[in-house]
């Protein structure tokens, strides 16, 4: 299967990955304490540079969605907001979760079945598919879902209204289809792949 | 369904392939069909354990299946998989492109498909295995006219090459499709829906008085309006509608012509690149602003559920004390499930209860997208009375689309209107 983006895009983008490994290890060597701050800033850019601002907005966004966690867990085990800790465990949880998000914009589904072949027996690669795959689409469930909760009152229609009886409801209604959701495709999208016989394989 | 569908399927499933015949599976809603066909698939498969892929399955939910980015890459997917030379790769994926009349979408994202056109894809990429032996369940609940020519077409091509052709529909027919079904197994079964729209009377006494606070008059209204989403050109274009309350109104339309599309604006969820847009009296301009009152069903029951059982659905999504909860599972037949788990209902009772659900937190509009899929005639006719008789009562809108022109829902509309490439025509 050709690759859907062209062979040029793959080549800047070859480039890129070796300039962001490089990149890692000269900071890695030279200025220990700013090798974070600074790689986090670099992935981000070569991010948006890949993607386009738009995708990396659109695609980043579940990458907020820690925050309301971090800090109301912090208020409720240490009773106060330790700010200077919630951006450093805010910059490692983005660092973490960007590959994720670069490798899916980067390769195309196909390709990555492919392009592991020598490396990753079928079934990781196959896992590995999954967790790529996914993203996208609980992201538009999740639209859906957010709909719904909104139509009917459980969340409000602007950000800026959000009350605390929101989140007495947004457990049940919201988190809740929305993991039942994340389970369901995954099964579902592992039967469709049975069913087509890559069981077998 | 459970141990009695499987316990009655055990030998059916061998006699349902025979190869070069088509064997249609039919049953109301909730008689193990699903269940039937993937024993099936099973069995044929522990039968013939030397063949790949031997036999192949369409799910219900072509939402869920997808795992492709764009339409070609889905329909090549398990064959990049098997590792089969790349011109092979290409030939099948053009063939089964070719036979679905997908080539002008080769390049389109899947998640951006309106479900019938999920439905196509799937099936062009079960088309591109070609197997010895397919199930489809309920292919064609979700296909329009031309889909279901193609369907058609191809199950025609599959049996003159003598693969085993196994079919699932909601209704006993004659012919599947166009094609006589050489082959009918009835699933009869005392699990299917039973709902009681005489108890609608009794239920809408709690329905609140709405003040009748349009000033204009209508319930929806919009006004040369035009909007997309964010990816795309404009998928409504010039949009007139001017809904009356009390009214129930059907949109009719090909896949893919924008009917969801319609509803999420109705519904508030896309800005107006232009013309105005007034819900329920309220002006509403951009995107920020959302209709109160109103309950939007969406194509994919699925999405509604909180993992809870029937009874537990109801509660959490009704406006009503209990007993009136429980007053509208019975109106929509599904008080034998309550304490069923909703995530193992069949894809018709789940219809059913997302309805339930939609009514009883007592909307003053009602949006429904293509909510009668997977639903048998009987349940569907009288769901669509009891419906009938909700609007009468309580001056409920109700807007319903549907890609079926000739079924019951239209008839049970006041107004019949047709889109067709995001214009609205009246019938
Ligand atoms: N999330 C989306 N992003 C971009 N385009 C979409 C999206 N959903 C649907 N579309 C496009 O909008 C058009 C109308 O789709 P839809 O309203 O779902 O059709 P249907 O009439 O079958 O309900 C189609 O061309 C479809 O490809
Ligand atoms: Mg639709």
């Amino acid at each position: 299967m050709s690759d859907t983006r062209g062979p040029a895009t793959v080549w800047t983008r070859t480039l890129f990955l070796w300039m962001v490994a490089l990149a890692i290890a000269l900071f890695g060597v030279l200025a220990p304490a700013t090798w974070l701050p600074l790689l986090s800033l670099l992935a981000t850019g070569l991010f948006i540079a890949t993607a386009g601002p738009r995708a990396t907005l659109r695609d980043a966004r579940p990458l907020a969605w820690h925050a309301p966690v971090l800090l109301l867990g912090m208020l409720i085990v240490n009773g106060r907001v330790d700010w200077a800790l919630a951006l450093e465990i805010s910059v490692r949880f983005m660092l973490t979760a960007m590959p994720i998000f670069w490798l899916h914009r980067l390769t195309a589904p196909t390709h990555l079945l492919t392009l592991f072949e020598r490396v990753l027996p079928f079934r990781l690669r196959l896992i590995l598919l999954f967790a790529l795959r996914i993203w996208p689409l609980l992201l538009r469930d999740m639209r859906d879902i957010l709909l719904v909760a909104r139509l009917s009152g459980t969340w409000p229609a602007r950000l800026r209204d959000v009350r605390p009886r929101h989140f007495v409801h947004a457990p049940g209604r919201i988190m809740m289809p929305l993991g039942v959701r994340a389970i369901r495709l995954s099964d579902d999208m592992a039967r469709s792949l049975e069913a087509r016989g890559l069981d077998q394989l | 369904m459970g141990d009695k569908a499987l316990a009655e399927a055990q030998p059916l499933t061998a006699e349902l392939t025979v190869p070069g015949e088509l064997t249609l599976v039919a049953g109301p809603t909730g008689t193990g069909k699903t269940t039937l066909l993937s024993r099936a698939l099973r069995d044929w498969r522990a039968a013939h354990p030397a063949r790949w892929p031997g036999a192949v399955l369409l799910g219900q939910n072509p939402a869920t299946q997808l795992v492709g980015e764009t339409v070609e890459e889905e329909v090549a997917f398990a064959l990049v998989a098997a590792q089969m030379p790349d011109a092979e790769i290409a030939r099948r994926t053009a063939r089964a492109l070719a036979t679905f009349g997908l080539d002008d979408r080769a390049k389109a994202r899947t998640d951006a498909l309106s479900m019938g056109w999920k439905c196509r894809t799937l099936l062009g990429a079960l088309h591109a295995l070609e197997p010895d032996a397919l199930f489809l369940d309920e292919p064609y609940a979700q296909l329009d006219d031309t889909g279901r020519r193609r369907l058609d077409a191809a199950i025609t091509e599959w049996l003159g090459q003598g693969r085993a052709v196994v079919v699932s529909a909601a209704e006993a027919l004659e012919t599947v499709g166009g094609l006589p079904s050489g082959r009918t197994r009835l699933l009869h079964a005392e699990t299917g829906l039973r709902p009681e729209p005489d108890l609608v009377a009794g239920f809408c006494e709690k329905w609140p008085d709405h003040a009748p606070d349009t000033p204009t008059g209508s319930a929806v209204e919009l006004l040369s309006f035009t909007a997309g989403y964010e990816d795309t050109s404009a998928v409504l274009r010039d949009i007139d509608l001017v809904l009356p309350p009390g009214s129930i109104s059907v949109v009719s339309g090909a896949n893919g012509c924008g009917k969801s599309t319609l509803l999420r604006a109705v519904a508030g969820d896309m800005p107006a690149l232009s013309g105005t847009r007034r819900i329920l009296g309220h002006d509403m301009a951009g995107a920020g602003n959302l209709p109160r009152e109103t309950a939007l069903v969406l194509q994919d029951p699925e999405l509604h559920l909180t993992g809870r059982t029937v009874r537990g659905e109801i509660e959490v999504a009704s406006a009503i004390p209990k007993p009136g909860a429980e007053t509208c599972l019975r109106i929509f037949g599904l008080s034998q499930f309550a304490e069923q788990a909703a995530l193992n209902l069949s894809h018709g009772q789940k219809q059913a209860l997302v309805l339930a659900c939609a009514v009883a937190s007592m909307p003053r509009l009602l949006l429904l997208d293509e909510a009668f899929c997977g639903l048998d005639a009987s349940a569907m006719a009288s769901i669509l009375s009891a419906l009938r008789r909700i609007v009468h009562r309580t001056g409920l809108t109700v807007i319903a689309v549907t890609h079926d022109p000739q079924g019951p829902v239209p008839d049970f509309a006041d107004r019949h209107l047709r889109m067709s490439n995001g214009k609205l025509i009246d019938v």
